[in-house]
């Protein structure tokens, strides 16, 4: 059931009735019912896979919380007795419990994760290991597992919940109810964000009151999210997919457009897809974290990464970035390599070690394939190079004294858009690492002029292309007129003939103008006469 | 709740907006495509016709209600459709029935023996779009639509036409509210006589057997009819095609028996109501030409007349309403026996 | 406690005065690579969990701050 489909809009709508008809403390078992009714009606019988980390969640979440909790009993008893060594014996102990079952925990979780999403792609590279080293054709079978809705997104979510509970920044949920929910929630099951427990928590469980105000702003937020994703992505998918399948018989600009407007759709996409999940959560009164903050805008890689996929970064920096910085052996390594390689290279080691774990994962999550791993470390490679060049830069920059004017902030953010929007072509090409570096050599080289004809062959027509022109030239104004604050909240304070107008428009342009259905070929409906 | 008119109001206007919407962005089949209105009209000139035709295309291009009437005295219409399948016509009778309730149905057994491999969205869309009572429509979409259609675009147009606006042209919006009827009571006039023709000779069957679903469905209309009171004509049109086989007649002829109505296949009796195959069909034998329908529609009055006798309507309001009728569609029908002959005369040249 | 503090911070990045410096992250003092091993350092000298949230520059601009955050952490 996809979150644009008239399905869900239905869903909703039956959980809304029941949600608000129900007495305020019930309201978060009718969210847990719906979203299992919309896993169960979306992937039926693969509803056990979140059953079980739901289940491993809520046991290891409570035993953790056992520990911590006689830990502090047994400490406060005994707080006269024990000298400060015992004290700190009986923490280590108390961690080493916890620890062990938050392996575990992580173990089976990552490991479900792993087989089902990595396994085949292990299953090919040891097959062409195979036949490149032993030149062996005897080739390991693929398991073809079918991948449960939502699986990266609720194991990381659970996961972190899990290292939370872990170290102590709260405790653990004790009903089993609220825990389950958490981690099934139904508006932000197939594309999260990823939200942390103490943050969901506030708004998830309370069962708020109607509010009328925070509904239509749910129903803006909406109506623009399906905006994004229906009249601009899926309008410029058309040429994007046409322009890529024909790849090498397609002019290098033609290329180019599509490495545009493929920026375009996949923001549009995932954005207009957070939009509605934030949006849908406001109507049942709960608050989502916002996973983009104007992610173009950003004059730096290093921003960009703060500001596209929100709450997937903070998750990676939180886990493992940062842990794997500080952890012993890290430090341990790093101070080893400053007496015997040198300071500098030394003092850089756990940041860069953390980095290249953190780039390489994010690869990898995003795709079984080498190219997405390609894609991890490229990002990983410009991130360093320009921590490394900085001095160079400020130099560079103190010469051409530019620096903070809006001209240089123009030009970072051209090339920083430019740079991640090079990088997506990795995304975009399903032939590989190969076919990324053709597209990308071809679009920069192989400057041809455009002409409409040939963008109508690869799929988008003169009035196709204006409207999907237009779609962009309004995500851009609303970005810019974003930095003055929410827009929703804007319109509603409208005068309330030019709110009714503007969103009547809104709503026609998305019925009208959405690319969703079979289409419309008069000739299939005139030879159709007898 | 103070909020609640505004929360009305505000559904209100969304559905009055879908409406406008529905209607600009519906195909009008008016200039062209004209088929597609006969379902639409006959909520608006249907006059509680005493017999209702069911069937596919060959139905509308044979029987011509008001010739009917002029012959015999018979009021009735054409709810017949391309590809109108049997659970379609199964549909529109139900949706006919809760308009009016006819004396007699008579229905083309023609789809028989298709089943769903052969419909398609277009003819769908066609019989049932327009269709009004909402559980009749449902039903029809249900079993009608295929997998790929999404049932919603039969109730709220918009959402399945939506991409025609790039196609929008002037007749419509004009005809978005009100567009002008372009069948006589169903019936489409056409006057045109083939170029060419090939008539092809029988081939043998494998399976005599009729598609299950359509059979189905014709079950449910004798079961209809038979709780209704209404008497029903099962009858195939006169065609000169290769797919109708003698297995079928005696198949539908010991259903008939043993429900006791009546089955007569009218092509055999083509000769004897004066159709020429070459002159009076606008195809191959199949779909006929204004000259074809007449001699047909007369022969039918006949028949319905001797058999059935549906006693005559004595309500002077319809009388006058038919009578009216039957004055634009004689201009009409003089204009299209002119072209006819014209069309006749040309061929007759050829075949000298 | 603020003098061990003092003393780690000496042995990483000699020739501050760290009694009267408050500003070693405001001013660029201290890099994200010297916290990374301060932390380090600090997580393994006085047995405390620096989390992630922790790492705000109020809590790392002054070797007072460093000894308060450590001192919110030992309880």
């Amino acid at each position: 059931m996809s979150y644009t489909s008239l399905a869900f809009a239905a869903f909703t709508l039956g959980a809304l009735i029941i949600y608000y008809l129900m007495p305020s403390r019930f309201r978060y078992l009718v969210l847990l019912a719906f979203s299992y009714a919309f896993y169960i009606i979306t992937c039926g019988k693969y509803v056990i896979y979140i059953l079980v980390t739901t289940c491993s969640t809520y046991i290891a979440t409570r035993f953790m919380g056992g520990i911590y909790r006689r830990q502090k009993e047994y400490l406060a008893e005994n707080k006269e007795t024990l000298t400060r060594d015992e004290k700190k014996q009986y923490k280590e102990k108390s961690k080493s419990g916890a620890r062990r079952i938050m392996v575990l925990t992580l173990l089976l979780n990552f490991g479900v994760l792993g087989v089902l999403k990595y396994a085949d792609f292990t299953i090919a590279n040891i097959n062409m290991l195979r036949l490149t080293l032993f030149n062996s054709t005897g080739f390991l079978g693929f398991l073809n597992p079918v991948l449960p809705l939502g699986i990266s997104f609720y194991t990381f979510q659970s996961m972190g919940y899990v290292i939370d509970v872990y170290f102590g920044r709260y405790e653990a949920e004790k009903n089993p109810f609220k825990l389950a929910l958490y981690v099934s929630y139904f508006p932000q099951i197939i594309q999260g964000p990823i939200s942390r427990f103490n943050e969901l928590s506030k708004t998830l469980f309370a069962g708020a009151a109607f509010n009328s105000e925070s509904f239509c702003i749910g129903l803006y937020r909406i109506l623009w999210g399906l905006f994004k994703k229906l009249v601009v992505a899926d309008r410029l998918a058309a040429y994007v997919d046409g322009a890529v399948n024909h790849y090498t018989e397609a002019g290098g600009t033609y290329l180019l457009l599509a490495v545009f407007f493929y920026s375009m759709q996949i923001y549009g996409d995932f954005s207009g897809g957070i939009d509605i999940t934030i949006g849908v959560s406001k109507l049942f009164g709960v608050s989502v974290a916002e996973n983009f903050d104007r992610p173009f805008f950003s004059k730096s890689v290093a921003e960009y990464w703060r500001r596209w996929h929100i709450t997937l970064g903070t998750w990676f920096k939180d886990y493992i970035f940062y842990p794997i910085t500080v952890s012993k052996r890290v430090l341990e390594l790093s101070k080893k390599s400053r007496e015997k390689i040198g300071e500098g290279f030394g003092k850089r080691l756990p940041i860069y070690l953390a980095m290249f774990t953190v780039w390489f994962a994010t690869g990898l999550w995003h795709g079984a394939e080498w190219r997405y791993v390609v894609w991890g470390l490229l990002n990983f490679v410009i991130l360093t190079f320009s921590t490394e060049a900085k001095p160079l830069y400020d130099r560079l920059n103190g010469l051409l004294k530019w620096e903070g004017s809006f001209a240089h902030r123009c030009f970072a953010v051209f090339r920083t858009f430019w740079i991640m929007s090079f990088l997506r072509v990795f995304d975009l090409s399903s032939g590989g690492v190969k076919m990324a570096l053709v597209i990308i050599k071809k679009s920069l080289t192989d400057i041809c002029p455009l002409t409409l004809e040939n963008i109508e062959l690869l799929g988008l027509d003169r009035q196709e292309l204006t409207v999907g022109c237009i779609g962009i030239l309004i995500m851009l104004i609303y970005s810019l007129r974003q930095r003055k604050g929410s827009i929703e909240e804007a319109i509603l304070k409208l005068p309330i003939a030019a709110r009714w107008g503007f969103t009547a428009l809104a709503c026609m342009a998305v019925v009208i103008f959405g690319s969703y259905g079979m289409g419309y070929n008069a000739r299939d409906f005139i030879y159709l006469q007898f | 709740m103070k909020k609640l008119p505004r929360f009305i109001a505000a559904a209100a206007l969304a559905i009055l907006l879908t409406v406008l919407l529905d209607h600009i962005f519906i195909p009008k089949y008016i200039s062209e495509n004209q088929d597609g209105s006969i379902t639409r009209e006959f909520y608006i000139q249907a006059d509680r016709p005493e017999v209702i035709f069911l069937g596919a295309s060959t139905v509308h291009y044979c029987i011509s209600p008001d010739y009917l009437y002029k012959c015999s005295g018979i009021t009735s219409y054409d709810r017949s459709n391309a590809s109108q399948t049997l659970w379609q016509s199964y549909y529109l009778l139900k949706d006919t029935l809760t308009v009016s309730k006819p004396k007699l149905v008579a229905l083309d057994v023609s789809f028989l023996k298709n089943g769903e491999e052969f419909i398609e969205e277009p003819s769908n869309r066609k019989v049932i779009e327009h269709m009004r009572d909402p559980v009749s429509k449902l039903g029809a979409v249900l079993s009608s639509a295929g997998d790929f259609e999404q049932p919603a675009g039969y109730f709220i147009p918009v959402l399945r036409y939506h991409s025609r606006w790039k196609d929008l042209k002037e007749e419509d919006f004009r005809y978005a509210f009100n567009a002008p009827c372009v069948t006589y009571d169903g019936y489409l006039m056409d006057s045109s006589i083939p170029e060419e023709q090939h008539i092809y000779e029988p081939e043998p069957i494998d399976d005599p057997s009729f598609a299950p679903k359509a059979e189905e469905y014709l079950d449910r209309i004798i079961e209809l009819c038979k709780n209704e009171g209404i008497e029903l004509l099962l009858m195939k049109t006169p065609t000169f095609v290769n797919s109708w086989h003698t297995e079928y007649d005696e198949a539908l002829e010991k259903k008939a028996g043993s429900n006791g109505i009546r089955y007569i296949n009218f092509s055999p009796l083509a000769d004897e109501m004066g159709i020429r195959v070459r002159t009076d069909y606008i195809d191959d034998g199949e779909h006929m030409n204004i000259s074809g329908a007449h001699k047909f529609t007369e022969y039918l009055g006949e028949y319905i007349n001797n058999n059935y006798a549906p006693a005559s309507d004595e309500d002077e309001v319809l009388k006058k309403k038919w009578s009216e009728k039957l004055g634009a569609y004689e201009k009409a029908a003089a204009e299209g026996m002119a072209a006819w002959e014209k069309a006749y005369e040309k061929y007759a040249d050829g075949a000298e | 406690m603020k003098d061990r503090v003092i003393e780690i911070l000496e042995t990483m990045h000699p020739g501050v005065d760290y009694e009267v410096e408050t500003g070693l992250i405001d001013d660029r003092i201290l890099d994200s690579f010297d916290v990374v091993s301060l932390v380090g350092e600090l997580m393994d000298e006085f047995d405390v969990q620096i989390l992630a949230e922790h790492m705000t520059p109020e809590n790392f601009n002054s070797a007072e701050s460093i000894a308060q955050l450590i001192e919110s952490l030992e309880d």
